[in-house]
């Protein structure tokens, strides 16, 4: 990155132009990270969720950005997906009820909650658990050695993310027509991804 | 075409032919260029692959795949291949399909017939096979070949070798910006294309089509639409009226 923008190469230990710092050189690249997981769905962790009985609300794990899939574990072993949907949905479904009777959730959402919760309905009236497959926030990238969470091929994908948003800043550093390329060669990264889940030739 | 083994310097030479002698950009940038190239081509065409295997456990549904791969492309158990399919389909198709192992008896197969990815470092499989001890054998996109020593090399025909070094010229060309960093986007457009050959699902995609323009041009010529004729009246008698 340095290189790319005329700044003396030494492993990003300092931006001598004064255009930009370290730290919003580093800010970029954790957040080109973050908005690509969130944009690709690339890496899923799965988890589960250990539920209370009669409990609506239940906490998401905190590394939690995006979910996957959830699916309802009951206590006899069975499993059955629960759909996404919201409390309007719920309010006009059969399970118009789900806020005070309880029964096997079939559905959940995560929009009209606080954050890091997920609501289930209606709740749960026994002892399942939440399997929950969800794309973690990626490790907090530093000068210090870190590596990234992605695959390095995706590397030069942030790279480009980063980049243009450095020259998007708003100063004598902007440059807008390298920045629109810069985010154009990131979302060849994220077309790459959705390439390889659709499967090769 | 045949393919050469070139290693780092050799691909180094090649692309300091390719710029201007004085030193605007050193060694190190060149080779890191090079191995950018290397990657970027990996990630779109999928060029180096590889082949792992993966002992199954005991009723175990998701497996991870070793970091030296990039993605699942195949997969095989006890040699046997499984078709692929998506948590989405397995979630449609068999509710309890996570439950499920080859143990389980009814309409539950015996062996292991299906695999999903998660992600891309992840697979499940369907059913779960109830003994462990089997293998799966998955053939994926390998980690990209990182070039550090002068004498390290990969395996590449020239026409990938042209499009590899027109796209680390490009790349270099960035610090330059305006109309020099212009003038070196075919260069990755043909980088892009050279990808697009290897890998025809990349041409179908609509980023392919913004990066090489190709929306563009429909946009500068619009289709002309012709009106369909309109019926003319007639006298008695079948003499078309004036």
């Amino acid at each position: 990155m340095q290189e790319h923008l005329l700044e003396t190469n030494d492993l990003g230990a300092s931006w001598p132009s004064g255009l930009w710092t370290v730290q919003e050189a580093i800010d970029a690249i954790n957040d080109a990270q973050y908005r690509f997981l969130l944009d690709t769905l690339l890496l899923i962790t799965p988890t589960t969720l250990v539920t209370v009985p009669n409990i609506l609300r239940h906490a998401l794990p905190t590394d939690w950005i995006a979910t996957y899939d959830a699916q309802w574990h009951a206590a006899d072993g069975t499993y059955h997906e629960l759909a996404k949907s919201d409390g309007f949905e719920a309010d006009n479904s059969s399970i118009n009820d789900w806020p005070i009777e309880l029964g096997s959730p079939i559905l959940y959402t995560e929009g009209e909650v606080p954050t890091l919760t997920i609501q289930v309905m209606p709740a749960s009236l026994d002892a399942g658990v939440i399997e929950l497959l969800y794309v973690a926030l990626s490790t907090t990238l530093s000068n210090s050695g870190v590596n990234f969470t992605v695959p390095d091929e995706f590397v030069p994908a942030l790279k480009w993310g980063a980049l243009g948003m450095l020259l998007e800043k708003v100063g004598r550093g902007q440059d807008q027509e390298r920045a629109a390329y810069c985010k154009m060669r990131y979302t060849e990264g994220v077309a790459a991804a959705q390439i390889m889940f659709d499967g090769w030739a | 075409m045949a393919y050469n083994q070139v290693t780092l310097a050799q691909l180094r030479a090649q692309l300091q032919r390719r710029y201007d002698a004085v030193p605007f950009w050193g060694t190190g940038e060149a080779n890191v260029v090079i191995n950018e190239a290397l990657r970027v081509y990996n990630l779109l065409t999928g060029f180096w692959k590889r082949r792992v295997l993966i002992a199954t456990t005991a009723n175990t549904v998701f497996y991870a795949l070793p970091s030296t791969l990039i993605f699942n492309v195949r997969t095989e158990f006890n040699q046997v291949a499984l078709e692929q399919s998506s948590i989405s389909d397995l979630n449609n198709g068999r509710v309890n399909w996570r439950a499920e192992t080859t143990a389980s008896g009814g309409t539950v197969p015996t062996s292991v017939k299906m695999w999903a990815p998660v992600g891309l470092m992840r697979i499940a499989i369907w059913p779960a096979h109830a003994a462990g001890g089997g293998t799966l054998i998955v053939d994926g996109v390998r980690q990209t070949p990182i070039l550090t020593a002068d004498a390290d090399f990969v395996d590449l025909g020239q026409v990938e070798l042209d499009a590899l070094l027109g796209y680390a010229l490009h790349v270099l060309a960035f610090k330059l910006g305006g109309t020099l960093f212009q003038a070196t986007l075919p260069l990755y457009q043909a980088f892009i294309e050279a990808c697009g050959d290897q890998n025809i699902r990349l041409k179908s995609s609509t980023w392919y089509r913004r990066a090489m323009g190709i929306d563009l041009q429909r946009k500068q010529h619009p289709v002309r639409v012709i009106p369909p004729p309109q019926p003319q009246l007639q006298a008695a008698g079948g003499v078309p009226s004036r």
